[in-house]
């Protein structure tokens, strides 16, 4: 069994697809409460929250300026709580603002997931043997991003300090700016063009590019990718035939669907039994040592 | 049967009028045997970059061929393509532009994997490299984030998984600092003792790869001066500027047999023909300046909060009408002082004065205007035009400066009409350097900082810029450059500060510091120390080596 993080990229992808796009667009209140709770479980397994008082206190943040805002622009529902310069200011409101951040802070963990999973190396790989080309394309720009990054900062020196930079007006600063990329600009072709000629002096497109594939299609990404269709699909079509609908106004009425509910649950744990697995497993052998 | 030919080469470039009579090569001749390495010596333009892009096909330049090159028996334009990209290996100067890729993994495999090899043999072929090159700690690394010479290493390495017969490197240590250079070096080296590899290196500092050439070549405006073993070459050659110091001593002896050419060679040489000589005491000279220009005092500087001192109680002062050096590893903190003294980064605590004034009280920009102008690593930073008089000719507030000023900078600095109307990009090393000085030196600066200036310059160019900073030194202007160069220093500096470890551990006259010093020294001194009073530079050392000739009567070998 291995780490979540080593699954084929593109069951890895659509997976993420699946559960993010669920927690977003399905607004019944229990898929979105699980998503959020198992996505904050989740981001502290993979370790991807790690200062935990400093990421609570962002998302407790967030939690409060959505739902505290919508009641400030909606005023539908029927329990008023208090009233403001005579509009009302109404539980159902405060209902909705709350799921709907809910489901903002659930998301927000799940791409924190996928972007610490998502290495560029498993970007290229879900171009594949086909579309090597754009696979290669991918990877150099992803190359030349934090190459990019530091030149301006270093060109950005040397125009400051050669007087290049005016700061006096927003103007000026705009124009210093623009002189900086023109420069960046300019080596970006120059070092492109080398990049060329290094990729020619070592042959390439003279032969059919040997894709270095790392590993077969194991039973466990069948397994993740099998389940991760046949569960949004059962989500899909409940959700189309009303059995998971949530609604706050006039008041507050939700569905509950034991199926698709317990499907989501199965889902969303999918990566934390990776996880945990591979934890007991670590720990079992060195105990054995 | 040679392994590699080159009969009669003419080689001209289609843009004709470019070169003596168009052409960029004349009459190359020469041959190696398999496993043979070649060191081609020359300065800046003289031919060897394209000399080395001919012999291997991919990339060699459009223009006009005459005469022939020969590879394993064969004309190199016969070998077909996947001999060409397996069998020769080209490593360029830039370690920055070579790689493509990510990862060094995946930088390791792209060749392999272009010749199309199957998946074992291309996971083989990157653990036998990576073993052979020490690359293990850093295999699944970001190349973004290795060193200079960690990325030419890797550059190497990715032309190594193919094991080709011809290795071609193009100043492949110009860029990198001493310590990284000299790791590099021992690696191809190694290459060659071990794998039994075919190398052709060009360099403008031999001084570790002269002694292990099998072949001198030299080149002087496309024409071939000379093609000889080392000893031989030593022996006719006339103290060339790019020979290491060990054998332009032996040179000016003209001697039959020379001794290895290595420093230690070079001591013993002069421990067998000459006298002891009792050097003089320095009498101690601190605090000789007193900060005029700029003075840094009792300095705190961190990137990070909560991360190290990269300055850490730092003290130094520069002087007006005075040339100041600071040397030091990498890491040490010398860049760093260099942004706070221009102003780009602010202390944590601690002063510092520019022109007697708190760098603080200069209001944005003012810094900038006649007084301080910077020159980075890569001049072409602070182009931005299509071409360099249009570039140099228009001041930062976008007017237009008189023209006959114009003229007269670039008359000084040698910088010809022709090359005023070419793109900046089009421009060497020491020309684009060139340029930029002009446009810095228009805007009438009274300190100049240079940071590393002499990155792959050749020597005439460095003596050039050596000139152009005495003379400005002497207008009263404060210069001062960040280098790991000591013989530059030595040539040129008039104070050189020490940096590690954020302090200034060392801050002295050139020639004592110098003189005291076992490693931030010149060659030279470390072959005349208790011999020759006060030897630092290689001419120095040359002409009181020839002046005591007949000391012991045997001075003649």
């Amino acid at each position: 069994m291995k780490k979540f993080s080593q699954l084929n990229s593109g069951v890895l992808f659509l997976f993420f697809l699946s559960v993010i796009g669920i927690t977003m667009f399905t607004q019944n209140v229990y898929l979105r409460a699980i998503s959020l709770v198992i996505s904050i479980i989740n981001a502290c397994f993979f370790d991807v929250i790690t200062d935990y008082f400093k990421d609570f206190r962002f998302y407790l943040a967030v939690f409060l300026v959505i739902t505290v805002s919508n009641p400030l622009f909606v005023h539908r529902g029927n329990t008023v709580l208090f009233y403001v310069k005579n509009t009302p200011i109404t539980l159902e409101a405060m209902a909705y603002g709350a799921n709907f951040s809910l489901s903002m802070i659930a998301v927000l963990a799940w791409f924190r997931i996928f972007s610490t999973l998502m290495t560029a190396e498993k970007i290229v790989e879900i171009y594949g043997k086909r579309f090597a080309t754009l696979g290669l394309i991918a990877a150099l720009t992803l190359r030349y991003v934090p190459e990019f990054k530091r030149r301006f900062a270093e060109i950005a020196d040397a125009h400051r300090s050669a007087g290049l930079i005016c700061e006096d007006t927003w103007f000026e600063k705009v124009k210093s700016y623009l002189k900086i990329f023109m420069s960046l600009a300019e080596f970006s072709f120059e070092k492109s063009a080398n990049t060329a000629v290094s990729m020619n002096a070592r042959g390439y497109l003279l032969h059919k590019r040997t894709q270095i594939s790392h590993r077969k299609f194991q039973f466990n990404e069948l397994l993740v990718l099998i389940l991760t269709l046949v569960i949004t699909v059962c989500v899909i079509v409940f959700s189309l035939t009303h059995k998971l609908s949530t609604s706050f106004y006039p008041s507050f009425k939700t569905d509950f669907s034991m199926l698709p509910t317990i499907l989501f649950t199965i889902l969303t744990l999918i990566p934390t039994s990776f996880e945990l697995e591979d934890r007991l497993k670590w720990h079992l052998s060195n105990a054995k040592n | 049967m040679a392994f590699i030919e080159c009969e009669k080469l003419n080689f001209s470039y289609p843009y004709a009028g470019d070169k003596s009579n168009g052409f960029a090569l004349h009459d190359i001749d020469f041959s190696l045997e398999q496993g043979d390495f070649l060191l081609i010596c020359g300065t800046s333009g003289s031919g060897k970059s394209t000399l080395l892009r001919l012999l291997k096909p991919e990339i060699s330049p459009n223009g006009r061929l005459d005469g022939k090159i020969i590879y394993a028996g064969k004309f190199l334009n016969d070998l077909p393509k996947i001999a060409s990209a397996a069998e020769i290996g080209y490593v360029f100067q830039d370690p920055n532009a070579a790689y493509v890729n990510e990862k060094v993994y995946s930088e390791l495999a792209f060749l392999p994997q272009n010749l199309g090899l199957s998946p074992e043999t291309i996971e083989l072929r990157i653990a036998e490299i990576c073993a052979f090159f020490g690359l293990e700690s850093i295999i699944g690394s970001d190349i973004c984030s290795l060193s200079g010479g960690q990325k030419q290493l890797v550059n190497l390495a990715a032309v190594m998984t193919a094991y080709p017969k011809l290795l071609i490197l193009d100043e492949p240590t110009s860029q990198l600092d001493p310590i990284s250079a000299e790791r590099f070096s021992d690696i191809v080296l190694r290459i060659r003792r071990e794998m039994g590899t075919t190398i052709i290196i060009s360099e403008h500092n031999t001084e570790k790869f002269f002694n292990f050439a099998d072949k001198i070549l030299y080149l002087e405006n496309g024409h071939q001066l000379a093609f000889d073993d080392p000893s031989l070459f030593v022996k006719k050659a006339a103290n060339h500027d790019f020979l290491p110091t060990s054998a332009k001593l032996f040179s000016s002896f003209k001697l039959d047999n020379c001794p290895a050419f290595t420093t230690s060679s070079a001591m013993n040489f002069v421990r067998g023909h000459y006298k002891n000589a009792a050097c003089d005491q320095f009498i101690e000279s601190k605090n000789h300046l007193n900060g005029d220009a700029v003075k840094v005092e009792n300095a705190y500087f961190s990137y990070t909060r909560r991360g190290k001192d990269v300055i850490d109680s730092l003290d130094f002062n520069a002087d007006f009408g005075r040339i100041h050096a600071i040397c030091g590893a990498n890491g040490s903190g010398k860049t760093t002082l260099f942004k706070l003294i221009s102003g780009l980064k602010t202390l944590r605590d601690g002063k510092i004065y520019i022109d007697g004034k708190r760098i603080s009280s200069y209001k944005s920009g003012a810094l900038y205007r006649n007084l301080i102008a910077s020159l980075p690593q890569d001049p072409h930073d602070i182009f931005i035009c299509e071409s360099v008089k249009e570039d140099i000719s228009t001041s930062p507030d976008g007017e237009k400066y008189d023209f006959e000023t114009v003229k007269t900078f670039c008359k000084r600095l040698n910088i010809s009409e022709k090359l005023l109307d070419l793109h900046p990009y089009d421009l060497s090393g020491g020309e684009i350097q060139r340029a930029a000085l002009v446009k810095l030196l228009l805007l009438e600066p009274k300190i100049l900082l240079l940071d590393e200036p002499t990155k792959g310059l050749d020597k005439r160019c460095k003596r050039q810029l050596s000139t152009l900073l005495k003379e400005l030194a002497a207008e009263g202007k404060a210069v001062i450059f960040i280098t790991h160069d000591m013989d530059f220093i030595a040539e040129t500096a008039d104070d050189v500060t020490l940096i590690f470890g954020g302090k200034a551990v060392s801050s002295l006259p050139v020639r004592q510091f110098i003189m005291q010093n076992s490693v931030y020294t010149t060659a030279a001194s470390l072959i005349g120390r208790g011999y020759f009073d006060e030897t630092m530079t290689d001419s120095e050392l040359i002409s009181s080596a020839v002046s005591r000739k007949n000391e012991r009567g045997d001075g003649d070998e």
